[in-house]
């Protein structure tokens, strides 16, 4: 665990120091004379996130205490999940713009249903009728807009 | 008191008692749904009173506003997804309850501490409208800013167990708030040139992302282990599980008294939002209680402080909007129209000109409270069965309903695109034991902090000496340097605790 907290406080320090260096000069102009300058709070932000990374790190490295969260590993279900959740609603959206807001909409709820477990046939008919007639209803009854 | 008794008798015809409770039922519905919050309920029900006379309409669109404020909750207990930013405290405690067997005790806290909030602020509107506006007038970007700068340092409250990280959230949630078109200049800051990030980084597919999907993505990632829970989560084995107790009401009741309080003061000024008040309520409760490691695990109090202020923050916002006609809010920024579509001009005119109409509206909200009531118990019994559902089956129409509501409030592909990014970064989060809620605090204060902060140096003429004029700003700044000490104290003595055993 102490190897995380170190590992996750010096990646923190050093995502601030490319803020500082690189990405904050490139992308937030100077301002105009007079002006308090637009990167004023940004930058403070990051100088904050800087000195919290180096003290999270140094206390895991060399001081005693270790803060009472203690991080696990991801395991290999989380780490699948977290790859194959966001994938599934990516490709649901592909599919929006190719077939329309029905076999997307019945893509997302089938595949997450299979993804949770879900082998019950007619749990894997009812569940994208059901919340595709429950979308219609919200989306093209009551609010009068459209998806796709 | 005479027009608003002459209010209450024309509210007491079953045609307009009818229309307060159906905008309480219809906006208690509406808020259960993730990402429909009261302002978009407000907005789509306007069109549905043109052929009303005035009174009905604006006592139907105040009820769907204080129904859906509460309604959020109940997304956030069962599913862990709030219906709005306001209610993620909410899911906080309530979401482990739930998963305790204890959602009909946390869907009842909930609702009652949204009803007290709800008509502790009322009455507040009622009887202090006039005085507390006029004074309002007075607040400046300087007393504004010492206000937030207080409520960040709740963050670190929040997070006393690890301040460190507490705080590097809160610094990341204050730095994606200045992502966008920064207001002085108009300069485009962190977009990397893509437009649709000028009007900055969208909060609710962002909340969704962070505490819905991130929570589905452990779920699926755990699916096993979670079969294995379903039987006992399904129903808790004692009535009492169901039911508020002696017990749960002696720890809920401050937190629901300091919850309405924190709730009006945050109405009152204008800007700041729902979303403050329930967090700074949820913070006040924390920092206040003897065994703050509870919280996140399932205190009742924090159910009830995060609802009893968010509630509370609807009434209040009206208090500007009809004494001076400042809007307090977003929901009294679009009441604004339905008020003058109406024939009804908020301000102080409006007390002079139309009070038996002014009597009218408060008799209204205070049988919007009742009725909010009523129909929270009624649809309860409805919601509570959602637990017994596997959660297999209920993950993916949750999933569904998430990418409609990041699809609606963050336009279109764009608003999906950004839940999933937040998703990823909200697993990262909870696995390295940054705080989610902190990030989304930063967040949420962020730009009004900003846009303070800025306007607060050019007011003092860069010279801090001149605080000495803002008594009430410096009053904030000394109770955050208190806060800061208190907190930090607490993290100490944590720490060591933690070592001892």
């Amino acid at each position: 665990m102490r190897a995380t907290e170190t590992i996750a406080g010096l990646a923190l320090a050093a995502f601030a120091v490319v803020l500082l260096v690189w990405v904050i000069p490139a992308e937030i102009p100077r301002g105009f004379s007079g002006q308090l300058s637009p990167r004023l709070v940004p930058q403070v932000a990051v100088a904050g996130i800087l000195a919290l990374g180096l003290w999270i790190a140094g206390a895991a490295l060399f001081g005693g205490r270790i803060p009472p969260h203690r991080p696990g590993p991801f395991s290999r279900g989380e780490l699948s999940a977290l790859v194959a959740l966001p994938a599934l609603v990516l490709l649901a959206l592909w599919v929006l713009g190719l077939g329309g807001p029905l076999p997307a909409g019945a893509l997302l709820v089938t595949g997450a249903a299979l993804m949770m477990g879900e082998r019950n046939p007619i749990a894997l008919v009812l569940l994208p009728v059901g919340s595709l007639a429950l979308g219609w209803l919200l989306l093209y009854r009551i609010l009068g807009t459209t998806v796709g | 008191m005479t027009p608003i008794l002459a209010g209450f008798a024309d509210i007491l015809n079953p045609v307009t008692l009818l229309w307060v409770a159906a905008g309480v039922a219809i906006g208690y519905l509406v808020g259960a749904l993730p990402g429909l919050g009261k302002a978009t309920a407000v907005a789509i029900a306007i069109p549905l009173t043109f052929a009303l006379p005035a009174l009905p309409a604006i006592a139907f669109l105040i009820g769907i506003a204080k129904g859906s404020a509460a309604g959020s909750a109940v997304s956030a207990i069962l599913l862990n997804v709030p219906g709005e930013p306001s209610s993620a405290p909410t899911a906080l405690d309530g979401y482990p309850l739930a998963r305790q067997g204890k959602a009909g005790k946390a869907l009842k806290a909930a609702l009652y501490a949204s009803v007290l909030g709800d008509l502790g602020s009322t009455l507040a509107l009622v009887v202090l409208a006039q005085p507390i506006a006029s004074y309002a007038l007075s607040i400046t970007p300087v007393e504004i800013c010492a206000v937030l700068l207080f409520s960040l340092t709740f963050v670190a409250g929040l997070s006393a167990q690890s301040l460190a990280k507490g705080l590097v959230a809160a610094c990341l949630g204050l730095l994606a708030a200045t992502v966008g078109l920064e207001i002085e200049s108009g300069l485009p800051r962190l977009t990397f040139g893509d437009y649709r990030l000028f009007d900055g980084i969208p909060l609710i597919p962002m909340a969704i992302g962070m505490l819905a999907v991130g929570e589905m993505i452990l779920q699926a990632g755990n699916r096993a282990a979670l079969d294995q829970q379903g039987a006992s989560i399904a129903k808790g084995a004692h009535p009492d599980d169901s039911r508020m107790t002696r017990d749960d009401w002696r720890r809920s009741a401050p937190a629901i008294a300091r919850g309405t309080a924190i709730g009006i003061g945050v109405g009152i000024l204008p800007g700041l939002g729902a979303s403050v008040g329930s967090f700074l309520s949820y913070g006040a409760a924390r920092a206040r209680a003897k065994e703050p490691e509870r919280f996140g695990t399932g205190a009742i109090e924090g159910v009830a402080a995060s609802e009893s202020a968010d509630n509370a923050v609807v009434p209040a916002s009206l208090i500007p909007l009809f004494a001076l006609g400042i809007p307090g809010s977003v929901i009294a920024a679009i009441l604004i129209g339905a008020f003058m579509l109406h024939g009804v001009a908020p301000g102080p005119l409006m007390f002079a000109q139309q009070p038996r109409l002014v009597g009218g509206i408060y008799a209204a909200m205070i049988a919007a409270s009742l009725a909010l009531l009523l129909i929270g118990m009624t649809l309860q019994g409805l919601f509570a069965q959602v637990v017994r559902v596997p959660t297999r089956r209920v993950v993916p129409v949750v999933l569904f309903l998430c990418v409609i509501g990041a699809w609606l409030e963050g336009g279109g592909v764009f608003g999906v695109q950004v839940m999933l990014v937040f998703a990823v970064l909200g697993v990262v989060f909870i696995k390295l034991g940054f705080s989610v809620v902190n990030f989304l605090i930063g967040f949420v204060v962020g730009r009004t902090f900003e846009l303070t902060f800025r306007q607060s140096i050019q007011i003092l003429g860069r010279d801090p000496w001149n605080l000495i004029h803002h008594p009430i700003a410096l009053i904030f700044l000394a109770l955050t340097a208190i806060a800061v000490w208190r907190f930090t104290r607490g993290a100490r003595s944590t720490a060591r605790k933690s070592e001892e055993t």
